[in-house]
């Protein structure tokens, strides 16, 4: 564990910035731009739109021949899976070969796959019934990058009990938020949408204004006052392993605080934007009412049952993810599309068999040459299905203009799938990167890694690029395949 | 410097903690020998121990099983006094499972076990299980701190409240991780920062409801507000009386005045601003809905009074724990009532009365849509994915029936008070007409479940006749005996299997029938994993089970033969006996009728206590079911010898706890 302090202590780093800036402008954190990050310093942007990371995962069974291009270079005309993606071809790099091969305690397939999928741990499992494995990508850059945000990351999309992708540390999963309705409410609670204006903020003007404005709403804050002199009243009269649970509702009750203190921070800074907002106009989200009636679960189950209630989610969940990144309300999304339980009549034309678990596994063989044709055509109509969808959201964030970049310019996006086949695979994944990270990606190319190449390689780039880089994560440095002194040379 | 310190301290735990094991262990060998009631006394037991028993594991199994080598994690050499050995029950209990399936010692071992050995320890481990230990000794068990479920949070704000459960549906607090068996373990009940922010959220949207437009809006607020202001009753008088009212139900106690008047204060602040009296009880609500004591089952910390291992909670900790053993949600009017009378703790008629009341109402419905659905793992309905082109008649409307079909039964058997024996076998089933036709069976018609009379020609009745359980544990276009013969072993003998070693047979296990691949017959392929030796173990007691149960197809519905060749349904036991299809496993089952009565109660009591059971809760689980036999195991019977029992109705005293 400890080797997972980096995350949570730069301490070092910011003493030699409040060196830099003096001390008196340097408390005022954590909104003003308190991290170094060499790469957004790189492209000249400290005080410009920060750079966002989002994942878009898609359930399994994707077939790959139809997925990468035969061999690397730039991109030429790209293969059936991701032909949507067309109009946005320069701002692609496809990355083949990345795998992960950790050991696996106790998990079926679908649990292998889900718990290693972003966090690369070295081993996976269960311990009475609970799951384990490591922090995971998004939440480690979460930990970094979403000190300055209303919310740290979000989790949404679809998953279950065998896919909690995120962890916030070894065993505890950070639940993903089906619900269109929950999550834009949890955005937007007590705060309303409004386009950030990041060459004013970059001013200190802002600093200011944060300073002077009066606390927002004190009902909040003398509730938790009142549950904590409860809870501490209470918890001389519990035993000493009870004490140790509400000792949790204590931290949790802090936790709280700390959101409200953000809530209140970032409201001014947004009332000045509300008078002088940025050049884009928001995204307009309309959740369809039936995705409430009577409950989103009574929906979720047309979900699975009909590609048109499916089509309709994705797409609301996609508008969603670019909301959250174009209002700043955090710079970490992770989106789990589709489902492996869905049927599919009319997105699949051929065969008999529309339920995408059945193809996953009947399309899938030792080599693809063995396995059933018509099953493995259908799961690649599956996934450029889900590729249509991916693609108009890139399209969304290209055009969100942020003062002279655009969103994607500012974003690191990845597109995968949790398992690397339809047979439960973990060797050579679907990873594709949009954006160019604020010029510290190179896009328009494919490059081939050898067979085996821990993904856990891609996250250390990631995170570095995040501000959040440390020398390993996951499986890099300790993998019987790890290579490259655990980094992936060529990105930039 | 400091690391340095804090593991010295841990050592020195570490070894108090092994010290006060030993204290316990000799009280509890009080227990045995000194004060039993009824059953075997065991004063013998230490002495045969060393005359007959060590030289036998001298002989044949600690070469693996010793302090040197240990395998599978258990060394049969323990403490070095006899009497100390003699309550080692959990290390025996594995002992006999094991030896009496003849799996150990391996067919291979070394120093085979003569049959007269063989007959030598398991008499003694028989004997050494079936020693009493008083009530009077008996440790309750570590008590922990639960927090409320999703489900039970849900349903004790809709009592709470007066709201409708499906405007509550919608407050989507996070589902609770079911750890191994129950959500509502409490050890599993963890509070993550996110978790609390829900509750805040959910706080605002039921405040918005109690004052809402809903139709039990006035309801709702009538349970805040019961008493009001009147001329000769002020505000602030009538503000102390409700909130001493609600306060009681909300905190399943009687209320502190201090908590009252730190409440009050959200009350005066919101007056001072002008607002109306409704408007300013609005305010307490939130503090109320995220207290601790709303959020948590919190139960006293307190002193023996006699040395003793546990001491009985008071009568509003003992109403809290049955109605959210029974029911899933806070006490009502009448339960509280008892409480506030002393009854429950005093009245050992009374507590039968009004247990028996509580499991005639229709909240008890939560012991068959939760308890039982968790128990028999209805849940992995959820991810049952039969293949549509292999199983065209399977759809979602027979899913729903399925589950329901689970649900409509063990409410029967709670509802008519039934022997829970019928979960191995019963002339009955539950079905709507769809799902009827389905399994074949005529004369039912509409859309509700109802109870079916069935013979033996429609292959139903039981638990292991259910679409449910069948259709869970299957691959999508194949069954499986092995998770089938797991299923069994796990749900309702209660001895899991361990499981497969990392990485083995997992992802290649599901594997298509490609071309190339059909050259073995299902069961051949099926005796592969069975061959190599670290797989057969194990496998030798899951497969027969599974194949005795390949009459139902993956989709759960009776089947003759599959496509190309008949089935094979027929197995040997590691014991010796032979199933043949799922007459010959209930046969065996019944046979076993003790031991799976005996899982149920041990599941249920999990369930009362929100724990996972220790070695030490063994001989309540004993005699849980001894009694019970008594009333030929019917589920209100179980039910109370559940509520009669010490860990029940008792805690551990102050300084007692084991920190973990």
């Amino acid at each position: 564990m400890s080797d997972r302090n980096r995350f949570g202590d730069g301490s070092g780093r910011m003493t030699r910035r409040a060196m830099l800036r003096g001390a008196g402008v340097a408390v005022a954190l954590p909104f003003l731009e308190s991290w170094v990050r060499p790469f957004a310093r790189a492209a000249g942007g400290i005080a410009g739109p920060p750079l966002r990371m989002a994942i878009v995962t898609v359930t399994g069974g994707t077939v790959l021949e139809s997925w990468k291009l035969p061999g690397g270079g730039p991109l030429g005309k790209l293969p059936s899976i991701l032909r949507p993606l067309d109009f946005a071809r320069n701002d692609l790099l496809i990355l083949t070969g990345l795998s992960h091969t950790g050991a696996s305690d106790n998990l079926n397939g679908h649990e292998n796959c889900g718990y290693k999928h972003l966090t690369g741990a070295a081993r996976v499992g269960k311990i009475g019934g609970r799951p384990y494995a490591g922090i995971s990508v998004d939440q480690a850059a979460a930990r970094v990058a979403g000190r300055e945000t209303f919310l740290p990351s979000i989790e949404m999309g679809l998953t279950n009990h065998e896919t909690p992708f995120s962890f916030r540390s070894v065993d505890q999963p950070a639940p993903f938020e089906a619900d269109p309705r929950m999550i834009f409410d949890r955005m937007f609670r007590g705060r309303q949408p409004v386009v950030p204006n990041w060459k004013r903020r970059g001013e200190s003007r802002d600093a200011e204004a944060g300073r002077t404005s009066p606390p927002t709403d004190p009902y909040d804050r003398s509730v938790l006052d009142a549950v904590r002199a409860e809870a501490r009243a209470l918890r001389n009269r519990l035993d000493s392993s009870d004490r140790q649970k509400l000792d949790q509702y204590l931290d949790a009750l802090r936790a709280s605080e700390t959101r409200i203190d953000r809530l209140e921070a970032r409201l001014r800074v947004e009332a000045l934007d509300v008078k002088d907002p940025g050049p884009s106009r928001l995204v307009d989200i309309r959740i369809p009412s039936e995705m409430g009636k009577p409950s989103f679960h009574h929906y979720r189950e047309l979900i699975h049952r009909d590609p048109e209630k499916h089509a309709d989610y994705i797409r609301i969940m996609a508008d969603l993810l670019v909301l959250a990144l174009q209002t700043d309300t955090t710079r970490v999304v992770t989106l789990a599309a589709g489902a492996d339980d869905a049927f599919f009549p009319g997105v699949v034309t051929v065969g008999y068999e529309y339920h995408c678990h059945t193809l996953e596994h009947q399309g899938n063989a030792d080599r693809p040459e063995n396995a059933d044709p018509i099953a493995r055509e259908a799961c690649r109509q599956i996934h450029a299905w889900y590729t249509e969808f991916f693609a108009e959201m890139v399209a969304r964030l290209k055009a969100i203009d942020e003062g002279g970049s655009t969103l994607l310019d500012n974003t690191m996006l990845l597109y995968t799938s949790y398992m690397s086949d339809g047979g439960h695979g973990t060797i050579d994944y679907p990873a594709l990167l949009v954006g160019k990270a604020q010029g510290t990606l190179r896009t328009g190319r494919q490059i081939d890694f050898p067979a085996k190449t821990p993904m856990s390689n891609l996250f250390v780039e990631m995170l570095e690029r995040m501000g959040a880089g440390g020398p390993g994560f996951g499986d890099s440095l300790t993998s019987p395949n790890r290579a490259f002194e655990g980094r992936l040379p060529g990105l930039a | 410097m400091d690391a340095i310190r804090i593991r010295l301290v841990t050592k020195r735990e570490t070894r108090m903690c092994w010290k006060s094991r030993r204290i316990r262990a000799w009280i509890l060998l009080v227990g045995v020998f000194g004060s039993a009631v009824g059953g075997v006394r065991g004063d013998d037991l230490p002495d045969r121990y060393r005359r007959e028993v060590l030289p036998i594991l001298n002989r044949a199994c600690v070469g693996c099983h010793g302090e040197s080598k240990r395998e599978g994690g258990l060394s049969l050499l323990g403490p070095d006094d006899p009497a100390l050995a003699v309550a080692r029950r959990g290390v025996w209990k594995r002992v006999r499972d094991r030896v009496e399936e003849g799996e150990m010692p391996p067919d291979d071992a070394e120093t085979p076990l003569l049959d007269s050995d063989r007959k030598t320890l398991l008499a003694w481990i028989s004997d050494a299980m079936a020693a009493r230990i008083a009530r009077s000794v008996r440790d309750p068990g570590p008590s922990v701190l639960r927090r409320l479920t999703r489900g039970e949070y849900v349903r004790t704000v809709g009592d709470l409240l007066s709201i409708e459960k499906g405007d509550l549906e919608r407050l989507d607090l996070p589902e609770d991780d079911p750890g191994d068996h129950f959500e509502n373990l409490g050890a599993s009940l963890s509070l993550a920062p996110t978790t609390l922010e829900r509750y805040f959220d959910a706080a605002d949207r039921v405040a918005a409801m109690v004052f809402g437009n809903g139709w039990y809006a006035r309801g709702s607020r009538d349970r805040l507000m019961p008493v009001r202001p009147a001329p000769n009753r002020p505000e602030r008088e009538a503000a102390r009386a409700s909130l001493a009212r609600f306060l009681r139900r909300a905190h399943r106690r009687p209320p502190d005045p201090t908590e009252i008047d730190r409440l009050l204060i959200f009350f005066d602040r919101e007056k001072a601003r002008g607002a109306p009296f409704e408007e300013a009880m609005r305010a307490l609500l939130k503090p109320i809905l995220i207290s601790p004591r709303f959020l948590f089952r919190i139960e006293q910390d307190r002193p023996a009074l006699d040395g003793s291992r546990s001491v009985t909670v008071d009568d509003d900790e003992l109403a809290a724990r049955l109605s959210y053993f029974l029911w899933g949600t806070m006490p009502d009017e009448t339960l509280n009532q008892l409480a506030d009378r002393g009854k429950l703790t005093s009245d050992p008629a009374a507590l039968e009365a009004e247990v028996r009341r509580m499991l005639g109402d229709n909240r008890a419905q939560t012991l068959s849509k939760v308890f039982a659905a968790q128990w028999v793992q209805l849940d992995r309905m959820r991810t049952a994915r039969p293949s549509q082109e292999f199983f065209p008649r399977f759809h979602a409307g027979i899913k729903q029936a399925m589950v329901e079909e689970v649900w409509a039964f063990f409410d029967h058997l709670r509802v008519d008070d039934r022997p829970v024996t019928e979960i191995i076998d019963c002339n009955y089933a539950f079905a709507n007409e769809e799902l009827a036709r389905y399994y074949g069976i005529k004369g039912i018609s509409g859309g509700k479940m109802q109870k079916v009379a069935i013979g033996p020609s429609d292959h139903r009745g039981g638990l292991l006749g259910m679409g449910a359980v069948l259709a869970s544990t299957s691959h999508t276009f194949r069954t499986s005996p092995t998770l089938r013969g797991k299923y069994v072993l796990e749900v309702l003998l209660g001895t899991p299997p361990p499981p497969p070693p990392a990485n083995v047979g997992l992802l290649k296990d599901d594997a298509p029938l490609g071309k190339g691949r059909e050259v073995t017959t299902f069961r051949e392929k099926m005796a592969q994993h069975a061959s190599s030796a670290s797989c057969a173990g194990c496998h030798r007691k899951i497969d027969p089970i599974g194949f005795a149960l390949e009459n139902y197809d993956a989709a759960g519905a009776w089947r003759e033969s599959t496509r190309d060749r008949p089935l094979d349904l027929s197995g040997v036991l590691p014991t010796g006996e032979r199933i043949e299809g799922i007459d010959g496993l209930k046969r065996v089952l019944k046979a076993r009728r003790d031991q799976v009565v005996e899982n149920l109660v041990a599941r249920m009591l999990e369930y009362a206590l929100g724990r996972k059971l220790t070695d030490e809760d063994e001989p309540t689980v004993r005699e849980i079911r001894e009694m019970s036999a008594r009333s030929e195991y019917r589920y209100s019977s179980i039910v109370l010898e559940v509520v009669r029992s010490v860990p029940f109705q008792c805690r551990r005293p102050t300084g007692r706890e084991v920190v973990q």
